[in-house]
């Protein structure tokens, strides 16, 4: 008899506490259905739609939007803009945050250090798309005048009216920018790697480099392809630098998709049609995040 | 012994030196942001450009701040991310705990849904937000731009949350439980106090996030009176005349208070993100 | 960890307040009595002036005011966003495209009866004609600006140089003022900048060619779209342009937008540049040295003779919400801007690059010790805005949105840009600018 009002009392505390813990998530469920899982479903309606900007009322004009979108000469342009603006952008940052990684992993006291590394991480876009442009103006930047200096631009040049250096610049800007995460995280797996694995490759008389190439490396495989699909993400969406340091230009060399949506939505106020190029990137960069999740929830089990 | 010590110092010398040109390659922007807006014109527009200051000046910051429009920046800055904050917080940390403590149907769909739209980027969200803020008459309110920034931060500090509640011991939640129901006062009372260290650096990254946010405030705010900092940084050079000293000075002013704010939280920002984002 | 906590408190509350306080102050502006303005601005100067004038009139008519400052940069955007939200301010001050772009959004009142009451004759007609539309008058002209060359006098001079007169003279012209002071092989003054940042820039560069030689987007008398037949003679502008910037420009004006060109001629490191006037302003509080030196000149056509020049202005506008009474109201408030000296005023914020829209105001205007300097200049400029024909983009045949479309892309730039890094050949380039203007086009209703 107790000891079946002791499974009841269990299930009552089971149910009870599964009650709380809904109760719990179902602010942020809402938040997310109506400001993120709504609005990722209207774009998708928007895009067979010639909705305008100043317009309220639109109709549907089924795949008008997509073949218009592959019809335009420039979109391909613009789609190769994106992929070397990205690719660029995350081998960079992940190269270099392992570098530092590997250099700081080490040493006992790099708090300090470490805190300093860091402060990429948190500089509002806004002021470093400034300095950027500040130092690349042609008449008194610092950095077109060194570059002038040893001869790899012309005299009151600046790298940002040159298509390739503009691209360069943008991109060298946005790895300074974005190391500190990569770092971090390799960082903390290094960290994770046992000591005796190295003790015992020291004993066997390997060298530095096979003990990297050997042991370091292969743990850190899983750790990067899951950085490298992250920030592949959200680089080749990323809009704030690109747009405020070169707005696109010059002859639109460092136009990626995202600065093709804004430009789209709110110069020529086509939201429709802009939703669309929206639509293909979301849906190119989907099959990353699926990956992504997927093994971010199996590693958490 | 000797040799040991030469290849000791040789080693290490090979280490400051690599630290330092990172250092200084680190800090070259940011540096350099502050030494031009101590510059006087006469300095700021001469070739060859000296590195430090001859004559430093404080007239940039003082012409900066005499605008009120900027102080009012600041403030308008301030009131969006700390309400971002602190909305944010309420609902993700309820959220957190639940997925760290919690088993219920869906739980699993939930965690791939708040994943999922921590990866999706602002600028795929903006055309569809943007319309329904308006459409709720929320753009160019106070309001939408939290709203927004709320939105764009959620998933991550939900994400942030969950591993500061997970290293709490069950036990102690399960002692507490033992005189009655699993209730809002035991999460408020025992659970949420252990959490603070992390509640209080993921809020702070929250802040962090919303004040450097660009985009949607940008398209959202109309008034001049309402814009954000970042915002009104960026139109100091879309206008029609650049004055570069008062560019670098306000720049300076916009990311002094957050670096300050991130060096103080960093090491619990440390902790959550390398537990939670990325679990190799 | 408290002290945080309770810090962190403080900001909870204190940051509650203030918002509560900024969500009152914004209820505020659906208040019936109060005239809300919105202004955008290329200039601080402007904008004290007409907080001023706003505040004077406001007090004679007991009325509140409140002025928002939008910058022109993301001017569409924010029209947009209060188009979309029915948020609409009661009085905008904004240029002749933004004029056509609330209008073509049916939301204005018209203005004639404001116009005939301060007297129609006393507007220069020129002003009234580009708020045509439908035969009404849809906003009071405040100024008109022009394009024209600006020019170093003392380097003309000294180099024995006269004022060109049609495109083979002003290049020679151009190409002697490529000047290497201290002769170490680096050009320290360029001749002739022709600046193609992608944003609005471009496309003023080039319409400014393009209407000296009579290339119009849409026809100034019929208002059909007349580029796509005209696109041999836009190659040949465009190729001109090219010549210029490869022989005469600095290599970075392809990035340059108005504060590079204007603070290049400015500081001396270019002899001429189109330009509005603002370099006077510019060179008034950055380099007063340098202001005795400047004039300007029409910029000739291929042959000598040009067709039209490029030209715009300010205008106010009154939205067409609200019953007849405060329609009225933001009438009378606009009427009283309208004395001779507060127009004058309004167009000396901006020296030699606001030109007023009263005959009455040009000679207050005229005698401002602002702009004493320049009455040479200024015959120049109020004749060619009398006497000649100037447009802006898209607006050849009155008031369109076209402009605002123009305006708002960066088709011009990028593929201007492509040209002149050689990275596309002219004739494609004009071939895709006519595709590009006919979509804009298509999306007008």
């Amino acid at each position: 008899m107790s000891n079946m009002s002791l499974t009841g009392k269990k299930r009552d505390y089971d149910t009870q506490r599964q009650l709380l813990g809904i109760i719990f998530i179902i602010p942020s469920v809402i938040f997310l259905l109506v400001f993120v899982v709504y609005p990722v479903c209207y774009n998708i309606i928007l895009s067979f739609t010639d909705a305008r900007l100043m317009k309220s009322d639109f109709s549907f004009i089924a795949f008008d939007n997509y073949k218009k979108l592959f019809q335009n000469i420039r979109f391909l342009k613009y789609v190769k803009n994106t992929l070397i603006w990205t690719v660029f952008s995350v081998v960079g940052q992940l190269a270099l945050g392992l570098a530092i990684a590997l250099l700081i992993n080490k040493r006992a006291n790099v708090t300090g250090l470490r805190s300093f590394l860091l402060v990429p991480y948190v500089v509002p876009a806004v002021a470093l798309a400034l300095v950027t442009k500040w130092v690349t103006n042609g008449d008194y930047g610092i950095v077109s005048w060194w570059l002038n200096w040893i001869g790899l631009l012309e005299y009151r040049q600046s790298p940002l009216a040159v298509p390739g250096s503009a691209m360069a610049v943008l991109i060298i800007v946005n790895i300074w920018r974005s190391y500190p995460f990569p770092m971090l995280i390799y960082w903390a797996t290094l960290k994770g790697i046992s000591h005796e694995i190295y003790d015992a490759a020291s004993v066997d008389g390997c060298s530095a480099f096979q003990m990297f190439w050997h042991i370091t490396l292969p743990h850190l495989k899983s750790t990067t392809t899951v950085l490298a699909i992250l920030r592949i993400v959200w680089t080749a969406t990323y809009f704030d630098l690109i747009w405020l340091i070169t707005g696109g230009g010059p002859a639109g060399s460092t136009t990626h998709l995202p600065i093709m949506i804004y430009q789209t939505s709110f110069g020529t106020f086509q939201t429709g049609y802009a939703s669309s190029i929206s639509v293909i990137l979301g849906l190119s960069l989907f099959v990353c995040i699926v990956f992504y999740v997927r093994k971010t929830i199996s590693n958490d089990r | 012994m000797r040799n040991n010590i030469i290849k000791h110092m040789g080693k290490n010398l090979w280490f400051y030196l690599l630290v330092l040109v990172t250092v200084c390659i680190v800090g070259f922007p940011l540096i350099w942001m502050v030494l031009s807006s101590l510059k006087p014109s006469v300095e700021l527009f001469k070739m060859p450009p000296k590195i430090l200051p001859k004559q430093p000046t404080l007239i940039w910051y003082q012409n900066t701040f005499k605008d009120s429009v900027v102080v009012r920046y600041f403030l308008n800055s301030f009131v969006v991310s700390s309400s971002t904050m602190i909305i944010d917080m309420i609902i993700a940390t309820l959220g957190a705990y639940s997925l760290a403590r919690f088993t219920y149907r869906g739980r699993r769909l939930i965690m791939m849904a708040i994943l999922s739209s921590y990866c999706l980027p602002p600028i795929m969200l903006m055309i569809p937000l943007y319309r329904i803020l308006a459409a709720l008459g929320l753009n160019s309110s106070y309001m939408g731009v939290i709203i927004g920034h709320t939105t764009f931060t959620l998933p991550f500090s939900v994400w942030l949350l969950i591993p500061f509640f997970q290293k709490i011991p069950k036990e102690m939640e399960e002692a507490a439980i033992m005189d009655g129901a699993p209730s809002f006062k035991i999460f408020s009372t025992i659970i949420l106090p252990l959490c603070i260290p992390g509640i209080l650096s993921t809020g702070i990254m929250v802040f962090i996030l919303s004040w450097n946010e660009y985009l949607l405030s940008s398209v959202l705010i109309i008034s001049d009176t309402m814009k954000t900092l970042t915002v009104g940084l960026a139109n100091y050079i879309s206008s029609t005349e650049i004055d570069w000293g008062a560019i670098m000075a306000l720049g300076t002013s916009t990311t002094i208070p957050i670096v300050l704010m991130f060096s103080a939280i960093q090491k619990h920002f440390v902790e959550g993100l390398t537990a939670g984002a990325v679990k190799g | 960890m408290k002290k945080m906590v309770v810090f962190l408190l403080l900001i909870v509350v204190g940051s509650m307040l203030f918002a509560g306080g900024g969500q009152e102050e914004f209820a505020q502006e659906e208040d019936d009595n109060k005239i809300v303005i919105w202004t955008n601005l290329t200039a601080d100067a402007q904008a004290v002036v007409l907080r001023k004038q706003f505040a004077e009139v406001a007090e004679e008519m007991g009325v509140d005011f409140e002025m928002v400052t939008i910058s022109f940069g993301d001017m569409y955007t924010k029209l947009a966003t209060a188009v979309e939200a029915g948020n609409v301010p009661d009085i905008m001050h904004t240029n002749f495209s933004g004029a056509a772009y609330l209008y073509s959004q049916d939301m204005l009142a018209p203005m004639d009866d404001v116009i005939d009451d301060l007297g129609r004759d006393d507007f220069i007609a020129s002003y009234l004609h580009v708020l045509n539309a439908d035969g009404k008058t849809w906003g009071l002209p405040d100024w008109a600006l022009h394009t024209s060359v600006w020019y170093r006098k003392d380097l003309f001079k000294k180099y024995g140089i006269d004022i060109p007169t049609n495109w083979d003279e002003f290049k020679a012209a151009a190409e002697k003022l490529m000047i290497d002071n201290d002769g170490d092989g680096k050009t320290d003054i360029y001749g002739f900048p022709v600046p193609l940042n992608a944003t609005h820039v471009a496309a003023q560069t080039f319409y400014e060619f393009l209407y000296s030689a009579g290339v119009t987007t849409v026809d100034p008398k019929t208002g059909e779209y007349t580029f796509g037949s005209q696109k041999e003679k836009a190659r040949e502008v465009l190729d001109y342009m090219m010549e210029l910037y490869h022989d005469v420009s600095p290599k970075s004006s392809i990035e340059w937008s108005w504060s590079e060109y204007r603070n290049a001629l400015v500081e001396g490191t270019v002899a001429m540049t189109l330009d509005m006037g603002a370099v006077i302003l510019m060179s008034q509080t950055n380099n007063p040295e340098m202001l005795e030196n400047l004039g300007c000149f029409d910029l000739p056509g291929p042959d000598g003779n040009k067709a039209a020049s490029f030209g715009s202005g300010y205008a106010f506008v009154g939205s067409n919400s609200g019953d007849a009474e405060q329609i009225a109201l933001k009438k009378e408030f606009l009427t009283r801007l309208y004395t001779k000296e507060r127009a004058a005023e309004r167009a000396l914020s901006r020296p030699m690059f606001a030109f007023p829209s009263l005959y009455s105001a040009v000679d207050t205007y005229r005698q401002d010790p602002k702009v004493a300097l320049f009455g040479e200049q200024i015959d120049t400029i109020t004749d060619a805005f009398e006497n000649n024909n100037w447009y802006w983009y898209g607006m050849e045949n009155g008031l369109s949105q076209l402009s605002a479309q123009i305006e708002s892309t960066t088709f011009f730039g990028e593929t201007l840009q492509s040209v002149a890094l050689g990275m596309e050949n002219s004739e494609d380039a004009i071939e895709y600018i006519d595709q590009m203007l006919q979509e804009q086009i298509s999306l007008l209703d």
